[in-house]
């Protein structure tokens, strides 16, 4: 944030408010202040996520330490819907990317894994 | 050459520059050998970030040279038709204000954009030489096998804690999910911690000859606790003056359960109450960091060494992977020359291409500094430890966000100082209040976010930020820590542990590090 208000006894001369390199200081102070504003802003409104807008697949296989489970969804999707936060994704959309066209036949270390 | 043109100038030969002269200091670094890297070459990184900010700020200075220069256009006016002020409409033009805004919504949103593709990049790696922890690789060689149900063994760190550990290991013990174990690792205790440690009916293990800190005690215990852990067998590492929240490990638990290529969870933490307003500083940054965890959907910058879980796979990998594939010796856990061995496990574990979360269910009470020379100190190593840390791993694409807030508190010192020269040459000049509309208003923006991002953390943390000044001058100090580190980094100087001691009311020397 930049001067808002000024207040003082003429401490020093006022014609120093008045040179080039006052103006300078000024507008520098000024443009980082703006910068600094606008991240400012952006942290106000809640953060963007435009991954999550598209619908998440089934994963393939579990990822729980359960050979037979179930192979569930992406905490990203379906429980961050449900919990918020609380289940938020460990990798990000990168469960996204997890392939579930196919069920992946066992032992096959290229499919259904991020 | 308008102001736009210099801003976007100055931040493309900014980051051109910044970029060849990492590169070059990183190659320096990282072409010497790992156990034991050359400090001359480290001690430029702090110098390298501090000049590049510095750069970019007198970048910016001369371009704004060459641009009109404003000037005060002081009106009279009279407000609720007594009050007669002064006021300058003096503000910049909207192009100026529309140029400033992109360019530093674009450098945030780079950055992001970079740190999730890179992370996109490691958990898809299939490379299990350069990338052994990543999620493929991890899924590949446990698939199909049952190694037995998630369980916790707690190492507490503890050096003279006799104070604190009583509230540590009953917040461990009251737990919905207990931990299985919980060991107590006394390092050079001369007070009663391994008594109370037995009293609660934990174990104790004490340190031989231990002269690297908690680092080292943490290594030696490693040493004698991972050979017997499972697959699930998950290692928490706490810290002797943190309480957990309820739920914690029950949270921790479900995520190791649910994703068996989850190598670990840290925790968020908050400060405890008291201290008055130092003590209310620290809560609210405390506040706005795991706000921002959490607004990054629990995507880490730090493992707190207060309180994180990590599967055995993940420490053995980075035992075995140190001194030739990241810093430090090989067979150790822990790097015993970082003074932030927190951060540094979370820069090795992701340049290893480990998955971790901090979920917002993983919450702990932190100790706070009670005086400003207990804060320094603390934040000194803290910064210091963070500069060392990003020298000695170089530029690496895990390391990018890293360097990013590292350019951005250095470029911050210069802003922030400038900042606060124009408001003392203003106060110091003029002869009566001068108000400037315009950016009485930008103030009014920051005030919003400052209570926005504490907000959860009550009332009296609200109207501290709504106050604006006080929460500067506390970034100012911050950044007066961040000069001194480099600065002691640059000259070589010793950077010396200080343990604040809870139940002597002091701080007592610990000793030091090269």
């Amino acid at each position: 944030m930049i001067i808002v208000l000024a207040f003082g006894h003429h401490l020093l001369p006022p014609w120093w408010l008045h040179t080039t390199a006052y103006g300078i200081l000024m507008v520098f102070v000024a443009i980082n202040t703006i910068m600094y504003g606008a991240l400012s802003v952006a942290k106000v409104f809640p953060a963007l996520h435009p991954t999550e807008w598209l619908p998440r697949k089934r994963r393939s296989e579990t990822r729980s330490i359960y050979p037979d489970g179930e192979a569930d969804q992406p905490p990203g999707g379906r429980h961050r819907a449900e919990h918020g936060d609380e289940h938020g994704d460990a990798d990000g959309d990168a469960h996204r990317d997890e392939q579930a066209a196919q069920p992946a036949p066992e032992g096959d270390t290229q499919a259904g894994v991020d | 050459m308008t102001v736009a043109v210099t801003v976007a100038v100055t931040v493309a030969v900014t980051v051109a520059v910044t970029v060849a002269v990492s590169v070059a200091v990183s190659v320096v670094v990282r072409g010497r050998p790992r156990l034991n890297p050359v400090r001359g070459f480290q001690r430029l990184i702090g110098l390298v970030i501090l000049g590049m900010t510095g750069l970019a700020a007198v970048l910016l200075w001369v371009g704004l040279s060459r641009t009109h220069t404003p000037h005060q256009r002081l009106h009279h006016g009279v407000v609720l038709g007594a009050w007669e002020v002064l006021y300058d409409t003096q503000a910049p033009s909207w192009p100026e204000v529309l140029i400033a805004i992109a360019v530093a919504l674009l450098l945030a949103a780079l950055v992001a954009i970079l740190e999730r593709r890179i992370a996109t990049r490691y958990r898809r790696s299939e490379n299990a030489g350069a990338t052994p922890l990543s999620p493929k690789i991890v899924m590949a060689q446990t698939r199909g096998v049952f190694h037995g149900e998630v369980s916790v063994t707690v190492l507490v760190p503890a050096h003279n804690e006799q104070a604190s550990l009583p509230a540590t290991l009953a917040s461990l013990q009251q737990q919905s999910v207990p931990p299985a174990r919980i060991v107590v690792v006394a390092d050079n205790c001369t007070d009663g911690t391994v008594q109370v440690a037995r009293a609660a009916g934990c174990e104790v293990f004490e340190t031989v000859d231990n002269v690297h800190k908690k680092a080292g005690g943490l290594n030696q215990a490693l040493h004698w606790l991972l050979p017997g852990q499972g697959e699930n067998d998950v290692v928490m590492v706490m810290d002797a003056d943190t309480i957990l929240d309820q739920g914690f490990l029950e949270t921790a638990v479900r995520r190791f359960t649910g994703d068996r290529a989850l190598m670990a969870v840290g925790g968020l933490f908050y400060g405890e109450p008291g201290h008055g307003l130092i003590g209310l500083f620290q809560r609210n940054e405390y506040a706005r960091y795991s706000r921002e965890i959490q607004r990054r959907r629990g995507r880490v910058y730090v493992l707190t060494g207060t309180a994180s879980l990590f599967r055995p796979r993940a420490l053995r990998t980075v035992a075995a992977s140190r001194g030739r594939l990241i810093p430090g010796a090989e067979g150790e856990v822990y790097d015993t020359a970082a003074l932030t061995e927190d951060n540094e496990l979370t820069i090795a574990l992701k340049s290893l291409g480990a998955l971790m979360v901090s979920p917002a269910g993983c919450r702990v009470v932190t100790e706070l500094m009670p005086t400003w020379r207990a804060l320094w100190n603390q934040r000194l190593r803290w910064q210091r430890g963070a500069l060392e840390n990003v020298g000695a791993y170089g530029v690496t694409p895990q390391t990018l966000r890293y360097w990013a807030q590292q350019f951005g508190i250095g470029y911050g010192v210069f802003a922030l100082s400038s900042y606060f020269l124009l408001l003392g040459l203003m106060i110091l000049c003029n002869d009566g209040w001068v108000w400037f509309p315009f950016w009485l208003g930008l103030g009014t923006v920051f005030m919003v976010e400052r209570v926005v991002t504490v907000w959860k953390a009550g009332w009296r943390a609200r109207l501290l930020a709504l106050t604006l000044f006080p929460e500067l001058f506390f970034d100012l100090f911050l950044d007066a820590v961040f000069v001194k580190g480099v600065l002691d980094i640059s000259l070589g100087r010793q950077a010396a542990w200080k343990h604040h001691n809870q139940s002597a009311g002091h701080e007592l020397l610990e000793g030091a590090e090269a």
